[in-house]
């Protein structure tokens, strides 16, 4: 169970890393970091990869309509540092996800909290 | 008298005595507070993290990019403004980085993320997480080599300086950037490190920069690596595994979205 404990890990990381600069590959600017989208659907593909991770979901609207979203987070190495596995989100799951979404509209955004069915949360260190 | 001056002799023998004891204990105790190499150098093998609270612009104690003070000619502190300006639109079309390719000497010296040196008598490495990247750095006393040219982490030669390891750098590229922030340099660029420990677990690494191509005077400024917990290490982290966000045909960051 990964509830409280990963919050105060990415905090604790966070103060370690100096979350002022994050990122070393890129800037986040593509993303609108104001807003906040919740997006509700099935976990298609993690890609545990760098230079950051990614969460392919499908997302179905209220007229059956299937949307594959791009979710753009965290580099590997920064979430293994906050107790992430490369299992933590797998196909099939079942996820709420919060982030920030891209400013040209299109379906990306980041990935910042994940709250599996059970009710169980993962954070992500929100990518600057 | 006479046990006046037995008093005197005895406490000049205990005295004496007693320093004598102390000499190598004292000694004894000024080598082990700094990690040494069998040959007697500073030993800095060992895993490294930036210190907290540091930031990643070459003036690792800016509060943000605005906030160093590089003392550029104008011409180099206007582009320098120009990019911060762009990077704050979300445009950083000049970092290289952001296609994956090297960051350079100087920018990967000031990335946050860990790294490792390997130190032995006549070459140390420091390997940094970012890209698998790594810096040689030669203590055989070699000269410089007669055929260098301009490279991304160049070349570098370290003497010893009492407990300082002096890092000197040459033929480095005049396209990369000194940090995160964008600020640009020439391929004039030399590079002075002095390396040393603060304590044990404390490296200091102050870093003057010398381009008279793009700075009026030299640049100095110091950052601090703590030593990491025993049982950290390196992990993986190849930017070209899985980058979605490479720079376009129009000179901007792309997002690559997938499906649909």
């Amino acid at each position: 169970m990964l509830i409280k404990p990963i919050t105060n890990l990415v905090i604790a990381g966070c103060l370690l890393l100096s979350c002022v600069q994050l990122q070393a590959h890129h800037s986040f600017a593509m993303f609108d970091l104001k807003t906040k989208v919740e997006l509700q659907g099935v976990v298609k593909e993690f890609q545990w990869t760098n230079p950051h991770t990614w969460i392919q979901l499908i997302v179905t609207d209220s007229n059956g309509i299937e949307t594959e979203w791009s979710l753009e987070g965290a580099p590997v190495n920064m979430l293994v540092r906050n107790g992430w596995k490369n299992t933590s989100v797998k196909p099939g799951d079942k996820i709420t996800v919060t982030g920030s979404p891209l400013v040209d509209g299109r379906p990306g955004a980041t990935y910042d909290l994940i709250v599996f069915a059970d009710g169980t949360e993962l954070r992500a260190i929100a990518p600057r | 008298m006479r046990n006046k001056k037995i008093t005197l002799l005895l406490s000049t023998v205990l005295i004496t005595g007693v320093a004598m004891l102390l000499q190598p204990m004292l000694a004894a105790a000024q080598s082990v507070e700094l990690p040494r190499t069998i040959s007697g150098v500073p030993d800095f093998n060992g895993m490294w993290l930036r210190a907290p609270g540091t930031a990643s612009s070459f003036d690792p104690n800016a509060a943000s990019y605005d906030e160093q003070e590089p003392p550029y000619t104008p011409e180099f502190m206007q582009m320098y403004k120009d990019r911060l300006a762009a990077r704050a639109r979300g445009e950083p079309s000049d970092d290289p980085t952001a296609s994956c390719l090297p960051a350079g000497l100087v920018r990967l010296y000031n990335l946050i993320l860990p790294s490792e040196i390997v130190q032995a008598d006549k070459m140390m490495m420091w390997g940094m997480e970012w890209n698998a990247d790594n810096i040689r750095i030669y203590l055989d006393g070699r000269d410089w080599p007669e055929d260098l040219y301009p490279t991304y982490n160049g070349f570098s030669r370290g003497t010893w300086d009492g407990d300082t390891l002096v890092i000197e750098t040459r033929a480095l590229r005049g396209d990369t950037l000194l940090d995160s922030s964008g600020a640009p340099h020439t391929d004039q660029l030399t590079v002075s490190s002095r390396l040393r420990f603060l304590d044990r677990d404390t490296l200091e690494n102050e870093i003057t920069l010398t381009d008279p191509g793009a700075l009026t005077q030299p640049w100095t400024e110091a950052r601090k690596y703590v030593r990491a917990p025993a049982d950290y290490r390196i992990l993986e982290y190849i930017c070209l595994e899985n980058n979605r966000n490479p720079i376009g045909a129009d000179g901007q960051i792309q997002t690559i979205l997938e499906g649909n």
